[in-house]
C-alpha cells in the first residue's frame, strides 16, 4: 500500500477508532513527517469538501435586504416568569423520557447536511453544536451556531427545535435559526412556525422573522426576504445592525477566520449584505474597505480597526 | 452540562492527543496553543453525551490539526505595518472572482459527479450525511469491506485527480491588478 493509500485508510476509519487505534494512528503519523504530510493532504482536501448543492442566483443575492421592520423592541416577558416557564418546559421533558442524545458540531468552516430519520433535513453552519435524539427524530437543540431545516410535516407529531428558552414548532415550513451567546434569530423561508418564547406564543410566516435577545428579554418582529433565509449556506453574510465583534465572531465559526477587532470599532453596528468566498485575504480585506476599516495581518489573525483616527 | 465534564478525560487523553497534534503541527508552541484551544472547547461539552470520549477527543484533537493545516496554508507573510486600504477593484468580489474562490469546490464537485454510481452513492452517504459504513452496507445491500473499498477508492479518485493546492490562493491576496474600478 502506498503512502497515500495509508492515509485514505485512516481518514476513513476515523469515525469508527477505538482508543488503541488512535494511538496506532499517532504511531503511523510519528513514523515519518511524510506520513503525517500525506495525511494532511487527504484531512485537507476533505474539510474543504462542502455538499454540492444548486447554485444561487448570485443576481438574486446582490439585491438590498427587504426593509427591516423597526417598530422598535417590545418587552416579551417578565423577569419573574423567566425561571418558571423555563422550569416547566424542561422538568417533564427530561423525566419522561429517554433520550438517546447525539451531538452534530461542526468546526470552524465546516458545514454538514443532517438527513432526519422522519425526512425532515438540517444544513448546519461553521461552529454550530446541534443536539439530535436517536429516540425522538421530532426534536432537537441548538445549542450554538447557525442552521437551516427543512421539516417534514407531521401535524401529530409537530417538530420542535429548542434553543436557550425558546422553542420553535414547525407547522410545515423551512426555517433558519442563529444561535448567538444570548441571541436568536428565527426567519421563515417557507411555512409557519410557532415560536414559543416563554410566557408568549407567536407565529410566523414565510418572509417574518424574530430576532431574540434573551439576556434583555426583548424580541423584535423582522420582514425578511423568503429566498435570503439560509443565505449563509451560499456564502451570505446577511447583517441586521450587527455590532462588528459579532461579526467577527460570525466569520470565525463560518469559514474560520480569525479577526480581531480593536477600539470602538468593536461596537460599531453595521447592516447590509455581504458576499463571502470563504478566503479570507480576499474577504477580511473587502469587508474592511465596506465598514471603512483599516487592517493588517499578524500570524493567522486578521485585525481590524477604525480607519478614522478614532483608535 | 454536568461538573464532571468532559475535562477528566481529556486529562487521561493529553498524552495521546499531543502526539496526534504534534506529529501534524510540528512547532511545540503550536502544539500548546491547540491544546489550550482544545480543552476550551471540551470544557462546555457533557461527558454524558459522549459514548466513547477519548475517540471523540481524538477526532477533534485532529480535526483541529486540520484546520490549523488549513490556515497555516492560508497565511501570508504579510505581517506588520498597518495598510492604508485605498479603493482597489479588484478587491471587490464580482462574480468572476466568487467563481474562481469556489474553483476548487467546483472541482472536487465535478469529480464526484464523475465518479461511477456506487462509489458516488458510497461516498455521499459518508461524507455528506455523516452515515456509518454499517448503515451504508444496508442500505447499498453489500459487506462493509465492500463500502469501505468503494470509500477508499472514491478518496483515491478524488486524491490523484486533484491539482496542486494552494498555488492560487496566495495570488489573491495581492489587489491591484489594474481591472479598471467601479466604486
Amino acid at each position: 500500500m502506498t503512502r497515500e493509500e495509508q492515509a485514505i485508510d485512516w481518514h476513513i476509519r476515523q469515525r469508527d477508532m477505538s482508543a488503541a487505534e488512535w494511538d496506532a494512528f499517532a504511531t503511523w503519523l510519528e513514523d515519518s513527517p511524510e506520513n503525517a504530510r500525506a495525511y494532511d493532504l487527504v484531512a485537507m482536501a476533505d474539510a474543504r469538501l462542502t455538499a454540492p448543492a444548486a447554485e444561487p442566483d448570485m443576481a438574486a443575492l446582490e439585491a438590498p435586504l427587504a426593509a427591516n421592520d423597526n417598530g422598535g423592541w417590545g418587552r416579551w416577558w417578565l423577569a419573574g416568569g423567566v425561571a418558571a416557564a423555563v422550569a416547566l418546559l424542561t422538568g417533564p421533558v427530561l423525566l419522561n423520557r429517554r433520550p438517546d442524545i447525539r451531538i452534530e458540531q461542526t468546526r470552524a468552516g465546516e458545514t454538514r447536511a443532517i438527513a432526519l430519520n422522519d425526512g425532515t433535513r438540517v444544513e448546519l453552519a461553521g461552529g454550530s453544536r446541534l443536539r439530535l435524539d436517536r429516540n425522538d427524530p421530532r426534536v432537537a437543540t441548538l445549542d450554538t451556531g447557525q442552521a437551516l431545516f427543512r421539516v417534514r410535516h407531521d401535524a401529530s407529531a409537530p417538530f420542535e427545535l429548542h434553543s436557550g428558552k425558546v422553542v420553535i414548532r414547525d407547522l410545515g415550513t423551512v426555517f433558519n435559526v442563529r444561535r448567538e451567546g444570548a441571541r436568536l434569530d428565527v426567519t421563515v423561508a417557507e411555512g409557519a412556525v410557532a415560536l414559543t418564547p416563554p410566557g408568549q406564543e407567536m407565529q410566523l410566516t414565510a418572509g417574518q422573522g424574530a430576532r431574540i435577545d434573551e439576556a434583555r428579554h426583548m424580541l423584535r418582529r423582522v420582514q425578511v426576504d423568503p429566498a435570503m433565509v439560509g443565505g449563509w449556506r451560499h456564502g451570505i453574510l446577511d447583517l441586521d445592525g450587527d455590532t462588528v465583534d459579532t461579526i467577527a465572531a460570525r466569520l470565525q465559526s463560518a469559514y474560520g477566520m480569525r479577526v480581531v477587532v480593536e477600539g470602538p470599532l468593536a461596537k460599531r453596528s453595521v447592516t447590509g449584505l455581504v458576499r463571502m468566498t470563504g478566503d479570507a485575504g480576499q474577504d477580511v480585506p473587502r469587508f474592511a474597505k465596506l465598514i471603512g476599516a483599516e487592517w493588517r495581518q499578524s500570524g493567522g489573525d486578521w485585525i481590524l480597526r477604525a480607519s478614522d483616527g478614532v483608535h | 452540562m454536568g461538573s464532571e465534564g468532559l475535562e477528566g478525560r481529556f486529562m487521561d487523553a493529553r498524552p495521546l492527543l499531543r502526539r496526534l497534534l504534534a506529529a501534524r503541527l510540528g512547532s511545540s508552541d503550536e502544539v500548546e496553543d491547540a491544546l489550550q484551544d482544545l480543552w476550551l472547547r471540551v470544557a462546555g461539552l457533557d461527558a454524558e453525551q459522549i459514548d466513547q470520549p477519548i475517540p471523540f477527543l481524538c477526532r477533534m484533537a485532529t480535526n483541529l490539526a486540520t484546520d490549523r493545516r488549513i490556515a497555516a496554508a492560508r497565511r501570508g507573510a504579510r505581517d506588520g505595518a498597518w495598510e492604508k486600504i485605498q479603493p482597489q477593484p479588484a478587491e471587490y468580489a464580482d462574480p468572476e472572482r466568487i467563481a474562481s474562490g469556489r474553483s476548487e469546490l467546483a472541482q472536487a464537485h465535478a469529480l464526484i459527479a464523475r465518479m461511477p454510481e456506487r462509489m458516488r452513492e458510497a461516498f455521499t452517504l459518508f461524507r455528506f450525511e455523516e452515515r456509518p459504513q454499517r448503515d451504508i452496507a444496508e442500505h447499498m445491500g453489500i459487506t462493509v469491506s465492500a463500502v469501505e473499498k468503494l470509500l477508499r477508492r472514491a478518496y483515491q479518485f478524488l486524491h490523484e485527480n486533484r491539482e496542486v493546492e494552494g498555488a492560487d490562493r496566495t495570488r489573491w491576496r495581492r489587489p491591484g491588478s489594474g481591472r479598471s474600478g467601479d466604486e
